[in-house]
């Protein structure tokens, strides 16, 4: 009993990593009514309607987070395989009761909640990883064991979510969680080396092609390339295909130091269509300047370095692993949010972690967290 | 031992993978915060490179939309209140087809009512919808009065029914309106919403007519609503004139009359309140539509029009816009022989009872002046000589009064200066002034070798009958708002004195001899005290033989309400030929019919019914050219 008692008190707890949760939703919160409310009030007439239902969804998912911190991590090993299975059903699920928006089946509706699949993907893949690469174990040396489960878990997702539910964002988003992962898993740097190289030239060769393309005249009427062309010069595509990523853009540019202010933002107004979801980081920029979206930038600086806290004095592989993979889940949306607001990639739709619009994504992440806050209160501090 | 040797060395092994892999998430973490580093230089270098061209294209999007309210231009009123001309409120259809497309719901109930309520195609909108996607403004139908509207504003109005029915509304618009549509047309003139006034009092009181465009703006608000503020437009100043609508009716009637049966070039007529210089009614024929002041075929046939170049389309419909009593001036001839009585009396030079002698003709610098009674009229005194429009009285009167008075009388009168009558496009008249030789004298003591317009005749020979006052002729005597507050009244404006009141007097018994027994007796009501003078000028150049017979005349005589002054330009079938002032005559007869009990002109119980169909009438007289003369 003493001993008990002894160990819970010295048993650790992220404080931090709770509090910088709770002050990124938060401002989400705030940031979802300033730029949906002109959206809810033409549409709806009411312009609370999205800051409700997102507030909704932020106290579920704040209890998910409750919920996913009582629960012992280690209970996700055994879970991991069933979980996969459940996840990867549940995209299946959508080819007879999807339902369709904007031209992609990304819904399952139970009543008046719509589920996205490609969210759920995105925590089981996680498990999965970090549960397969705990049943290798130390054999783990060889690459293209790695390579296997990286395919087999996040590949076959990706594969799945990409097909069925024509969602491509996701899936490069869930394929490389489990990428992310396995190089963490992967005590080898050479061959990542080499890989980021390979990347690296390839991206250049694109490059070069589409600027030639362009110059030559030669445009093909894919919808893919004409997003490639559209990411080199926005601003020849600005009435049409362009006009998202130049309107974020403007507002980006026209934030200034400090910003227009809280509420102020002017693109909102029609200029950039549902400015609550992808795009909210360029609305960000708008209102607040500068000053306000490098904050944002360090906030999330601050959570991951929170996150790989955790996951450096995790007690064991699978809870590094776990956080790891959570780690890369936020990690990646961040920055291919901001990339593609900022055009540095091409527009794809990835939204912004606790800030963007979105049910499913909040409740996820926030469950996330307390998967994260469950491992941390594992650590042992030794005095 | 082995075991837990083996044990032992799993868990190092263990722990050893693990701080590798720890390791790597710190790498891990690393990149990211490099990445993220990029991506805030990015963002840093957005807003330095391009952060205000950005910052000024936003600020655009920022423009609130505004709507122009048009204001309602104002009324022309006759005297007593009757609206001549007025603009009323109408209606355009604009389509929003951005709007209609932005939901799907919107398209289906919205063409269908429009295509119920309005005499609009499916197919063609179907095609603006697809050609003009983006836009918000596209005006469907023009000029559509509230009645045609109401159907369709009160399927809107029913959202139970009707609910998407979206993305269509109505401008306010005016169009101007003329009820009595060729009544005093060139006086009243015509507006059009692009150029405002184009013409007559529309024109002249363009900027007291005009309002100020209100607006109302829209734009976002601190709550993200849209508020709507509006500046209500100013409507513009009603006109009041001193038409009088009956007055001008009868004339116009007894105008159309007289060409239906014998035409002329042109006929006009003023009639005219001598005491204050109010004009009563001003026609002139031919005349044209308001309502459509393009369109020709009233005046040319089909065949004639369809020869027509543009140019001369232009020139024919200018001509027709053309106000005869303001814009045409014409040698009046002998409706000019009471001015020169008048200046013989005031001069002196001679006097009531004073006789002359006619031979039929006289000659003057050489040149033979022939009378209009060839076997002349014998010796005649002032009056006589007058009544009978004697030529060579006039001449000899001129002769006694000299060029300079003769001049300067003709600048008392006002004959070479504009009236300044409230009209566009008054023409000042000719005169020849001191230096006019002998033969200039002869001829403008009948009325010639002296051009005029028909304002200045009327104000002119107004002062000579009411007692020697020249009142400036006015069209509109008030000013008011649409609310009926006066912003301004024309008060009569007595400019001078022209002659006595005993040469008035006098005048004013010589013109109703002229009427009761002179060559002006066609013109005589009975039972009404009337004085008048006929005219049969000879237009240059001489040898067309081309005429202008007129008459003037005011009545009753002792107190004179109304002046008259006809002109008829080269009357039916004397071109070439000549002519008398018969139709001056019956014309002015008739109105006077009407027109004198209209206006309550009391009847002279002395006056008695005159058979005047065997009277004599004043036959044209040809002219020597005398243009070498006045050269000389």
């Amino acid at each position: 009993m003493d001993r008990t008692r002894k160990k819970s008190v010295k048993r650790y707890f992220d404080y931090s990593l709770l509090f910088v949760t709770i002050f990124i939703a938060g401002f989400g919160l705030i940031m979802i009514y300033s730029t949906s409310s002109y959206t809810a009030q033409m549409k709806f007439g009411n312009a609370q309607y999205y800051f409700k239902k997102q507030l909704m969804f932020m106290l579920l998912g704040f209890a998910a987070m409750y919920v996913a911190y009582r629960i012992d991590y280690h209970v996700w090993h055994k879970l991991a395989f069933p979980i996969f299975i459940c996840a990867s059903l549940l995209v299946f699920a959508l080819i007879p009761f999807g339902s369709e928006a904007n031209g992609a089946t990304r819904w399952i509706r139970f009543g008046s909640i719509g589920v996205q699949p490609a969210d759920v993907c995105k925590p089981a893949v996680i498990m999965m990883v970090s549960s397969a690469v705990c049943s290798y174990g130390t054999k783990l040396k060889k690459f293209r064991y790695v390579m296997l489960i990286c395919i087999l878990t996040g590949g076959v997702e990706a594969a799945l979510v990409f097909v069925i539910s024509n969602n491509m964002s996701s899936a490069i988003i869930i394929f490389l969680i489990a990428f992310v992962q396995t190089f963490i898993a992967y005590p080898g740097y050479k061959i990542y080396v080499a890989l980021t190289g390979l990347v690296a030239a390839g991206v250049g060769g694109i490059y070069a092609w589409l600027t030639n393309m362009i110059k030559g005249g030669n445009m093909t009427e894919s919808f893919r390339l004409n997003r490639l062309l559209v990411w080199i010069n926005p601003e020849n595509y600005a009435s049409d295909k362009g006009f998202q990523t130049v309107q974020a853009l403007y507002a980006i540019g026209s934030g200034g130091l400090f910003g227009k202010g809280l509420g102020k933002s002017l693109q909102k107004l029609g200029y950039i269509p549902e400015s609550q979801n992808d795009m909210i980081f360029s609305i960000i920029c708008e209102e607040i300047g500068l000053f306000g979206a490098i904050f944002v930038i360090i906030v999330f600086g601050v959570m991951l370095w929170r996150i790989a806290h955790v996951a450096q004095n995790a007690p064991d592989l699978f809870g590094t692993l776990l956080v790891s993979g959570v780690f890369a889940h936020i990690a990646i949306q961040v920055v291919l949010n901001i990339a593609v607001v900022t055009n540095f990639i091409p527009n794809t739709g990835v939204s912004l972690p606790f800030i963007s619009y979105g049910g499913t994504s909040e409740t996820i992440l926030l469950a996330e967290i307390g998967l994260v806050l469950n491992v941390s209160s594992k650590i042992r501090l030794e005095s | 031992m082995n075991n837990e040797e083996l044990r032992r060395n799993k868990y190092r092994r263990k722990k050893a993978m693990l701080r590798k892999v720890q390791n790597k998430m710190g790498v891990a973490f690393f990149v990211i915060i490099l990445v993220l580093f990029a991506l805030a230089v990015r963002i840093l270098l957005i807003n330095y490179n391009h952060g205000e061209a950005y910052s000024k294209t936003v600020l655009d999007h920022q423009s609130y939309t505004s709507t122009t309210i048009p204001y309602k231009r104002g009324q022309i009123q006759d005297a007593n209140g009757t609206v001549l001309a007025y603009s009323e409120r109408v209606y355009n259809l604009i389509l929003d087809p951005k709007l209609i497309l932005s939901d799907e719901k919107y398209k289906e109930p919205t063409l269908t009512a429009l295509t119920e309520c309005f005499d609009l195609k499916r197919s063609d909108l179907e095609s603006i919808l697809a050609t003009k996607s983006t836009s918000q403004y596209e005006k469907l139908l023009k000029e559509l009065t509230k009645d045609e509207i109401s159907e369709f504003e009160s399927r809107v109005e029913d959202t139970k029914n009707n609910p998407y029915i979206k993305g269509v509304w109505f401008e306010d618009s005016y169009i101007r309106k003329y009820p009595f549509s060729t009544l005093a047309a060139d006086v009243i003139g015509f507006a059009s919403a692009a150029n405002g006034g184009e013409l007559g009092l529309e024109n002249y009181y363009d900027e007291e007519l005009s309002g100020t465009d209100g607006i109302s703006y829209s734009y976002v608000g601190e709550n993200l609503d849209v508020e709507t503020q509006e500046k209500k437009a100013e409507d513009g100043y009603n006109l009041v004139t001193t038409i009088d609508y009956k007055v001008q009716s009868i004339i116009e009637n007894k105008i159309k009359e007289l060409n239906a049966e014998r035409p002329s070039k042109s006929t006009a007529v003023i009639a005219m309140n001598p005491k204050t210089g109010e004009i009563l009614a001003m026609a002139s024929y031919p005349t044209f539509n308001l309502n459509n002041p393009r369109d020709l075929s009233g005046v040319y046939t089909q065949e004639e029009l369809s020869t027509m170049t543009d140019i001369e389309m232009t020139d024919a419909m200018y001509a027709l816009w053309s106000n005869y009593c303001v814009s045409t001036i014409y040698e009046p001839g002998s409706t000019f022989k009471p001015f020169t009585v008048a200046e013989g009396l005031e001069e002196g030079v001679i006097h009531d009872g004073d006789t002359f002698y006619c031979g039929g003709f006289m000659e003057v610098s050489g040149s033979i002046i022939n009378c209009h009674e060839h076997s002349g009229h014998g010796t005649v005194t002032v009056k006589e000589g007058l009544i009978q429009s004697c030529n060579p009285t006039m001449m000899q009167i001129a002769a006694k009064l000299g060029g300079v008075k003769i001049a300067k009388y003709a600048a008392l009168f006002g004959f070479g200066n504009r009236t300044g009558i409230d009209l566009p496009g008054e023409e000042a008249g000719l005169t020849i002034g001191e230096k006019m030789t002998v033969i200039d004298a002869a001829c403008n003591s009948f009325g010639q070798n002296i051009n005029v317009n028909m304002v200045q005749m009327a104000a002119a020979f107004s002062s000579l009958v009411n007692g020697g006052n020249y009142y400036q002729p006015h069209i509109v005597k008030r000013i008011e708002k649409s609310t009926g507050e006066v912003v301004k009244t024309i008060e009569p404006n007595l400019v001078r004195q022209t002659v006595t009141s005993e040469t008035s007097q006098l005048l004013r018994t010589y013109l109703r001899a002229g009427v009761d027994e002179g060559l002006a007796r066609k013109s005589g009501v009975a039972g009404y005290a009337i004085g008048g003078k006929t005219g049969t000028a000879q237009k240059q150049p001489r040898e067309d033989k081309k005429w202008v017979v007129s008459y003037i005349g005011c009545a009753p005589t002792d107190d004179p309400q109304l002046v008259l002054y006809t002109v008829i330009d080269e009357p039916f079938e004397t071109n070439g030929t000549s002519g008398s002032s018969l139709d001056a005559l019956n014309l002015s007869r008739s109105i006077y019919e009407e027109a004198l009990p209209y206006l309550n002109i009391y009847k002279d119980i002395k006056a008695e019914p005159v058979d005047t169909t065997n009277s004599a009438v004043e036959s044209t007289v040809e002219l020597p050219d005398t243009t070498n003369t006045n050269n000389n």
